[in-house]
């Protein structure tokens, strides 16, 4: 049997492209030095033989050299953390039949659906929506004050709507049910 | 849409993280004493490398030379962040006819795609869409974006677009097992409504 194929995780785009950035340019910077030193002339700002002097009194065991120590290994360690641990996924994914297709719908989207659900429920003039891990938690507004099965028309509504999408990992629907006047 | 960018990611932030966390952790112990109370009271930069840096200007070109590849390498790992592996031209019935006489035909990726956009465009509810075959050009992947009202019916959308347009373009394509990757967007707004 094919297995399913899955909408593929996060690229760690964001990560990359501080990284990249940031090594670009410190590049650009050290090239830029080595060649104003090699051919022996000054930087616009800054005094490159004050700097060298500076730090040759500067000993290893200063506390500052200690936190700079301690700053590249933390940042490091993020980087690793980063590159290691499986990327998040921004998307829900759906189920489907079909082996080779993929289908997911973005967190915010879902959202949207189930508070397009809950305002079509008689009773209910506004709404909004919140998509965890593992449930769906609705906040229908209500002016009326004898609200009895409106909580459950309300469940049933977003629950059907976003069982017709068949999420790969189903979610709970909660529903909170807030009286205020019209 | 570009697994060799994920990999790159990956190995790129692995190889700097490490050489970060190795460079962190080797100053932090220096720096604590743990290689010796002597060591660490020795200055970070010695008059004598001082003196060695002094004695053999080359060094700067070779440092210029490590700055020139690193800022190369950098600029690349910058610039594949938005490349899209977008094949342009499609083989049809390479590989899939044994005689080599029966010939080869090339087909434009923007017709296709552009196809699949305006079946789904038709779809009711759909309010965007947009289609890339990426990958190969012999083993080509479908991907779809599409953005609905946040009235419509996405289930329905969804159904229809796998059932009747990503069916048509596996046919077109003469690829049953054509991968497909749709990614639905519920939009803000709903649909427009028509004054009759």
């Amino acid at each position: 049997m094919t297995d399913q194929i899955r909408t593929p995780r996060g690229r760690r785009v964001v990560a990359a492209s501080l990284v990249a950035l940031v090594l670009l340019i410190l590049a650009g910077l050290a090239g830029y030095l080595a060649v104003l030193i090699a051919t022996d002339r000054r930087p616009p700002v800054g005094d490159l033989d004050a700097a060298s002097r500076q730090l040759q009194g500067v000993a290893w065991n200063q506390p500052w050299v200690l936190a700079t120590g301690i700053g590249l290994a933390v940042v490091g360690l993020i980087l690793l953390l980063i590159a290691i641990l499986p990327a998040g996924r921004r998307t829900v994914e759906l189920s489907d039949i079909d082996t080779n297709l993929a289908a997911s719908l973005n967190k915010r989207s879902l959202a949207r659906t189930a508070r397009a659900a809950a305002l079509s429920v008689d009773g209910v003039t506004d709404a909004s929506a919140t998509v965890g891990r593992s449930t769906i938690t609705v906040r229908a507004v209500t002016p009326f004050r004898q609200v009895a099965g409106l909580p459950a028309a309300t469940t049933d509504a977003v629950d059907r709507r976003v069982g017709a999408l068949n999420l790969r990992s189903p979610r709970t629907v909660r529903t909170r049910l807030i009286t205020k006047d019209a | 849409m570009n697994r060799r960018t994920t990999r790159g990611n990956r190995v790129g932030l692995l190889l700097v993280g490490a050489l970060l966390l190795l460079a962190g952790v080797g100053v932090a112990l220096l720096s604590t004493g743990v290689f010796g109370a002597d060591r660490a009271g020795q200055p970070v930069y010695p008059e004598s490398a001082a003196q060695w840096v002094n004695a053999n200007p080359w060094l700067w070109w070779a440092a210029l030379a490590v700055a020139v590849v690193v800022g190369l390498l950098a600029l690349r790992w910058l610039v594949v962040q938005i490349r899209i592996d977008r094949i342009h031209r499609l083989s049809l019935d390479t590989d899939r006819d044994p005689d080599p006489a029966a010939g080869r035909t090339d087909a434009s990726a923007k017709a296709l795609t552009r196809a699949v956009e305006d079946d789904i465009l038709g779809i009711d509810g759909v309010r965007d869409a947009r289609a890339d075959l990426s990958g190969h050009a012999d083993a080509p992947e479908l991907w779809l974006k599409v953005t609905t009202d946040n009235t419509a019916d996405t289930a329905h959308i969804r159904r229809r677009i796998v059932d009747d347009v990503v069916r048509d373009a596996r046919t077109a394509l003469e690829l049953p097992a054509l991968p497909a990757y749709l990614t639905l967007t519920v939009s803000r707004r709903s649909a427009a409504r028509s004054v009759v």
